[in-house]
């Protein structure tokens, strides 16, 4: 049984036919060390052992090359051993980091590249090897937060191509007896024709890919190094503003534009500036959020604090930390949403995420969490920092919170109705705005509407006086602002009319980056606005900056054709080329465009049944025109009157012609009968249709009146033309 | 879709579904790029070589085996270049299309084949190179342009060729896409049966040579002396028409001789289609190779052979002016009528009364046929005149088990009894031998 097992084993591996082409070879190597290279640029592997395995993809290429012709069979025995212990590392590796198993598929596949490379004898080996380059560059894609990556995937890409060419040339030539050649720089030519039609092609279906909701419960990316606290007090501490007291300052802070002021304990209303456009953090989420820092409870009329100071602890030996506070009223109607952290510039010790955070992939075994849902974690967030955060967002419908009713939580309404001394007009304002809603929703809405409307965004907004209201300063004084302004009126408006709120800060969800992947979250993103309690539905958040939508209304948009925010990209890209003007106008028609697709794609999507109907008619009309197409255009019906002997000589040479486009000759409208029969002549290998033509055009056009005689002698001819083109359309 | 964009299409699909689930823009976009790799071969090679048309000529005539010279013209007639055209010759190609079961039918042989091969071959040699058709590639064509080209193939199969088929085949760049347009192309060619040179077979000359004057004269006179013409009647040979004496009397006339005589030697061939072997090797096609060349070596003798073979249900005579004609013959040779053990008794005994009725009786000298052995003993006992000669026989049996084949004791009792008094010498064709060793020494031999 063994020496027949052997006998099979060497059947089955014997050599097959070698691939000879050193330049197809060559190719793949290169793209085979391209992809090495992206998977140690995104860290899954150090340089020394990159450099290894690089060492060893060359050096098993050329063996490969050297032995194509051998069975190498002790060669292969060795190498299926060694993969066979490479899978074994591989499963104890994901079994040791379940959350994210990129890192153990890029070392696998940095391991297959090596070992495979050292059997190479066919076309179809050098194939694997690119499909397994392709993969292995796809996941060091997965493992960039940046832009940056397109300079691998470029020549990558390029080098692929080209040995993809190359493989099928060898391929074609080397099932061939006998090759023409071509001149040369031909092929050049084609494989730049196809990469022109492939560049619209490949950004066509990036574009119009969905982005399904895929399987994310499994992808949990943490920081490996763990923070362990040595002193944990419980407050927010913003590496901006170190040094600075934690109460409210009797002066307004100095503005500090690398960091937002309102991730302290109190937020000061007073403070002027505009933060650094610089990227503060990457989020990868499956829903566009506001990535929420703190709120605050108390309006002190020039600005917010929070009064909580003492913070629940939450200790876990393993992820996740369950954030959770006691006496924490339930909440109806939410879903999970997964969202990965990715810091890049230093930020205070609070987990930014959606709201509500509820479980918490941080590296740490210790969070302090406040009755407004703010987790606070032992260090500063510091870049390079990875965190997860599964939270608990509200998808209520405006339906739903138009009937939220019922007994608020002990103590809710008096904390969060809470207002120091200012003018009845905001009251009377803000009663006159909900005059004539009958539920908190509307109200809200009504208030938040009325501000959108009538009060414009303005950074430059002049500073306000030390001890000024707020409210009053930005309602009846100066009457624009900006987020704070918005927000902190909303809030104060709702609890003049009774409905318990709060505000909020962090950062709006940012721009979304199409090709990494990420939401890219700017220092310009910093924002504040409202949330407001709804009973049996909890904290819902709502937003009254113009050109702001409600937060709790956008989280319910998916992201599914996020692809089209591409075009929007290019567009910004390319319009930095041109003046100003220019720029401002395409940026302003690629967004509108981006909309628009973006709009009908997802109306189309939840009207699937109209959006069926209508690619089945445009199906049906796109085959209809295609079967016309290959049914060529109709035959011209030459209607002829027959008034005398210069019309019937017309109809016989009409039916010669029409024999011979039936026959694949077809007359161009350009060409003159002679010149037509010329070509057909050439094509028949006859002189039939040339002496036909001259006799038609003497006897059709000549100064005498054709006679019978002539007309017959045309017949004839125009008949043994017919024939001949049946002949031809017989045999072809 | 060639295997390299079906795997490439896998591959995408799981990089978008790795995509959708890690949310990554790059794998997004590495799937995107391999899918569109595919989708740019769709556009691309979708029916380029549609504009694409084959000219071909070849050498009129020619022996099995031997090479034919072949001119491929391919011209590009559209206004785009054309990239990697392979053209096949598909002459001598097994047989192509059909039914679905036909095709299912042919696909379960080839593999069942390939797999025998793979299974015989020993171990340390390459893999066999798979016979295929010829294959030129032409790296470009330019809009309107023609290439010719000149090579070799070799007739592997005899036959009159009123027309081959030739594949365009053309693709996308990358290989991901191949499209083939199978067309037909004008150019006969008629391939001989392969003729083995033979050192003795049985040629008994005392059956030939009767007296011209004992014989009733047939108009179909191909003697050498000529004596005049005369009007022109069915089944004369157009060769013998007097063009002038026709064109100056308004109606055919034809040449006659005055010594016209009948061959001194006949040759039937009676074979069916062949149930076993191979295209190449089986009882149809090495029966008729075996004819011609028994023809071959009756000419050497001094005797050009008249034939006899089927025609439709009945029979037609050749008698040819040189041994050209009756291998051209043998070339359109169509089987005979057969059942399911070959050619019946009825058909054979009426194959052979015709012939000996035709050919002036005890004039038959030589039998081809691949029938069952039993029929062809019945048979010839229905023919008391047969006068002797050579009988080989293509058994059916010997096709099918292949190399290590003995006749069975009954097959020889039934040649034995075919033979018996008839004086007819039996050869054996077998597939493990050559055509010239079987016809090189009989099985049978009859006394005188």
């Amino acid at each position: 049984l063994l020496e027949r097992a052997v006998d099979y084993y060497r059947r089955i591996n014997r050599p097959g036919h070698p691939e000879e082409s050193i330049s197809f070879r060559a190719a793949v190597t290169v793209t085979v060390l391209i992809s090495i290279y992206a998977a140690i640029e995104s860290g899954a592997v150090g340089w020394p052992v990159g450099v290894a395995v690089m060492s060893g993809v060359v050096a098993g290429s050329c063996y490969s090359y050297r032995v194509r012709r051998k069975s190498s069979v002790w060669v292969k025995l060795v190498l299926t051993v060694i993969l066979l212990v490479v899978f074994a590392l591989f499963w104890t590796e994901v079994g040791g980091s379940i959350h994210d198993l990129r890192y153990p598929l890029v070392r696998l596949f940095l391991w297959l590249q090596v070992l495979h490379s050292f059997d190479l004898p066919q076309r179809r080996d050098l194939d694997f090897s690119l499909i397994s380059a392709a993969i292995l560059i796809a996941f060091a894609g997965s493992l960039s937060t940046s832009t940056d990556f397109l300079w691998v995937l470029i020549p990558f890409a390029a080098l692929g191509l080209l040995s993809l060419f190359l493989g099928h040339r060898s391929a074609t030539i080397s099932r061939s007896d006998k090759l023409v050649a071509g001149k040369r720089g031909s092929q050049l030519r084609v494989i730049l024709v196809a990469v022109a039609a492939l560049l619209p092609v490949t950004l066509a279906l990036f574009v119009l890919l969905p982005r399904l909701p895929g399987f994310n419960t499994h992808y949990l990316p943490v920081s490996d190094a763990e923070y362990t606290p040595g002193e944990f007090e419980g407050l927010l501490k913003n590496p901006g503003y170190e040094g600075f007291p934690d109460q409210f300052p009797a002066n307004p802070l100095p503005f500090n534009p690398d960091s937002y002021f309102g991730f302290n304990e109190y937020l000061d209303l007073r403070v002027r500036g505009l933060p650094a456009d610089t990227t503060v953090m990457k989020v990868r989420s499956a829903v566009a959020s506001y990535w929420r820092a703190t709120a605050f409870d108390a309006f002190l009329g020039n600005g917010w604090e929070n009064t909580e100071k003492e913070p629940e602890e939450i200790f876990s030996p393993e992820l996740p930390l369950i954030a959770a506070y006691p006496g924490e009223p339930p909440r109806y109607r939410t879903t999970t949403l997964t969202q990965t952290f990715f810091i890049e510039k230093p930020l205070p010790n609070t987990v930014f995420a959606a709201f509500l955070p509820r479980e918490v992939y941080f590296p740490t075994r210790v969070v302090k969490v406040d009755s407004m849902m703010t987790v606070l974690t032992p260090v500063t967030l510091d870049p390079g920092l990875v965190y997860t955060v599964l939270s608990e967002v509200s998808n209520a419908e405006p339906e739903n919170l138009r009937r939220a009713g019922g007994i608020y939580p002990g103590g809710l309404r008096e904390r969060y109705l809470q207002l120091p001394e200012m003018s009845p007009e905001v009251e009377s304002l803000a009663r006159e705005i909900t005059a004539a809603r009958t539920n908190d929703y509307d109200k809200v809405q009504a208030l938040s509407d009325y501000l959108k409307r009538n009060y414009p965004y303005d950074l430059d907004c002049p500073p306000q006086g030390n001890r000024q209201n707020t409210v009053e300063f930005f309602l009846f004084e100066e009457k624009r602002g900006y987020c704070e302004h918005f927000a902190t009126a909303l809030a104060v408006m709702c609890r003049t009319v009774g409905i318990p709120s709060r505000l909020a800060v962090g950062y709006d969800a940012g721009d979304f980056n199409a090709l990494t992947g990420y939401y890219e979250v700017s220092g310009r993103d910093a924002h504040a606005w409202v949330e407001v309690y709804f009973p049996v539905f909890g904290w819902i958040s709502f937003d009254p900056t113009p050109g702001w939508s409600d937060p709790f209304l956008s989280s319910q948009d998916d992201d599914t054709w996020s692809g089209f925010s591409l075009l929007r990209g290019i567009g910004n890209t390319l319009s930095r080329v041109f003046p100003s003007g220019f720029w401002r106008g395409l940026k302003g028609a690629t967004g509108a465009f981006t909309s628009a697709i973006s709009s009908a794609v997802r109306e189309a999507a939840r009207n699937w049944y109209w959006a069926l109907l209508a690619a089945f008619v445009l199906l049906a009309g796109l085959a209809a025109v295609l079967a016309r197409r290959r049914r060529g255009p109709p035959v011209q019906e030459t209607v002829v009157v027959v008034e005398g002997p210069r019309q019937e000589a017309a109809r016989i040479f009409n039916r010669m012609t029409e024999a011979l486009a039936k026959a694949g000759i077809e007359r161009r409208p350009s060409w003159t009968p002679e010149e037509f029969a010329g070509r057909a002549d050439s094509r028949l290998e006859t002189r039939l249709v040339g002496e036909s033509a001259r006799l038609f055009c003497r006897l059709r056009f000549g100064p005498a009146e054709p006679g019978p005689d002539e007309l017959e002698e045309l017949k004839e001819r125009a008949e043994s033309v017919v024939r001949i083109s049946r002949d031809r359309s017989r045999r072809t | 879709l060639k295997r390299r964009a079906v795997v490439t299409i896998m591959v995408a699909l799981a990089l978008f579904g790795i995509a959708a689930t890690i949310r990554s823009g790059w794998l997004y976009l590495v799937a995107s790029a391999m899918a569109g790799l595919v989708v740019v071969g769709l556009m691309f090679g979708r029916r380029p070589e549609r504009h694409v048309t084959v000219q071909r000529s070849t050498t009129p005539e020619v022996f099995e085996g031997d090479n034919i010279q072949v001119r491929l013209k391919v011209t590009n007639n559209s206004r785009l270049t054309r990239s990697m055209v392979t053209v096949r010759d598909l002459q001598f190609e097994d047989a192509r299309g059909g039914t679905f079961a036909e095709r299912a039918s042919r696909s379960l042989a080839l593999m069942q084949n390939r797999w025998e091969t793979a299974r015989k071959a020993p171990y340390g040699e390459s893999k066999p190179e798979r016979k295929r058709p010829y294959t030129v590639t032409f790296e470009r064509i330019g809009p309107e342009e023609a290439i010719e080209v000149d090579y070799e193939i070799e007739a592997r199969r005899r036959g009159v060729f009123a027309g081959s088929e030739v594949s365009v085949r053309t693709g996308d760049a990358f290989g991901s896409i191949s499209r083939e347009r199978v067309v037909g192309v004008a150019s006969e060619t008629t391939v001989l049966p392969r003729v083995y040179r033979l050192d003795s077979f049985t040629f008994k000359p005392e059956f030939s040579a009767l007296p011209a004057e004992l014989m009733e004269w047939s108009r179909k006179g191909t003697g050498q002396d000529y004596y005049g013409v005369r009007e022109y009647v069915a089944g004369d040979s157009l060769r013998h028409i007097h063009w002038r004496s026709s064109a100056r009397r308004g109606k055919l006339i034809v040449k006659e001789y005055q010594h016209e005589f009948r061959p001194p030697s006949g040759l039937l061939v009676v074979l069916g289609a062949p149930r076993y072997g191979d295209s190449d090797r089986n009882t149809l096609e090495d029966g008729l190779r075996a004819a011609a060349s028994v023809a071959d070596y009756y000419t050497l003798m001094g005797s050009l052979p008249g034939l006899v073979i089927p025609s439709g249900e009945w029979f037609e005579v050749v008698q040819g002016l040189s041994l050209y004609e009756l291998f051209r013959a043998l070339a359109a040779y169509e089987p005979a009528p057969s059942g399911a053990a070959g050619p019946g008794c009825d058909y054979l005994a009426e194959a052979v009364a015709f012939t000996m009725s035709e050919l002036a009786p005890g004039r038959v000298t030589g039998i081809i046929t691949n029938a069952d052995g039993e029929v062809l003993a019945e048979a010839l006992d229905r023919v008391p005149e047969m006068a002797g000669g050579a009988l080989v026989l293509a058994p059916e049996e010997s096709y099918r088990v292949g190399p290590g084949w003995q006749p069975p004791a009954q097959l020889l009792a039934d040649l034995e009894l075919a033979s018996a008094g008839y004086r007819l010498d039996t050869y054996l064709l077998t597939p493990d031998r050559e055509i010239g060793d079987c016809l090189s020494e009989p099985l049978i031999t009859t006394a005188g």
